[in-house]
């Protein structure tokens, strides 16, 4: 009568995906920074165009982990995060982006490679607000 | 939407952790149904008639 809410290939494929989200984030990381010490050179174009893949592995891991979620509240609640981190993360920095528009050089620059990690960031957050507001309480 | 969630898990002596256990669930689902924060899914709400042995209008209604 009893089924476990992830059987033996549900873990393999969850753990499997979440070693690629962190591992992918990792090599973003990686990748970005060492493309802005690395300027008008062929090694810093490769390292920028590796960057953009391993944040698209990023998300690919992401969306694969919560496409094979069974748990249809989970699923819900973790994409409602990621809306929100987005909506968030893309007025932030379109509003920030007007701003150093105008201030011309008054206001920090916000490098591109920011802008996935600030996503990243703000979905966790995003993740953590949500499922503490549907946190079960004690029976 | 309401529904007798709770007071049918409580006439079988089951616990929240129980019922999530039976759904293949998690335990906050389970919650969030009682508590009226989220509504199932047609599939979810056809595998909870099935598990109380009741049709789906008599544990859910729109009143």
């Amino acid at each position: 009568m009893c089924t476990p809410i992830l059987n033996a290939t549900d873990r393999k494929f969850r753990r499997h995906c979440q070693v690629a989200v962190g591992l992918s984030l990792l090599l973003y990381v990686a990748c970005s920074q060492a493309s802005l010490h690395l300027h008008n050179n062929v090694a810093g174009l490769v390292l920028s165009g590796l960057a953009g893949a391993f944040f698209f592995t990023e998300i690919l891991s992401f969306g694969l982990l919560v496409t094979r979620l069974r748990d249809e509240f989970q699923r819900i609640l973790l994409t409602r995060s990621f809306v929100w981190a987005t909506l968030i993360t893309m007025c932030v920095t379109t509003i920030w982006g007007f701003i150093e528009l105008h201030a011309r050089g008054k206001v920090p620059h916000l490098n591109v490679v920011w802008i996935p990690i600030i996503l990243i960031c703000v979905t966790a957050a995003a993740k953590l607000l949500i499922f503490r507001q549907y946190r079960p309480e004690s029976e | 939407m309401n529904n007798r969630l709770r007071v049918l898990r409580a006439e079988r002596n089951w616990s929240q952790a129980d019922l999530a256990q039976r759904l293949a669930v998690s335990r906050q689902s389970v919650n969030a149904i009682e508590t009226g924060k989220y509504d199932p899914s047609l599939p979810l709400a056809f595998k909870l008639a099935r598990l109380f042995d009741l049709p789906v209008e008599q544990i859910f209604s729109d009143t």
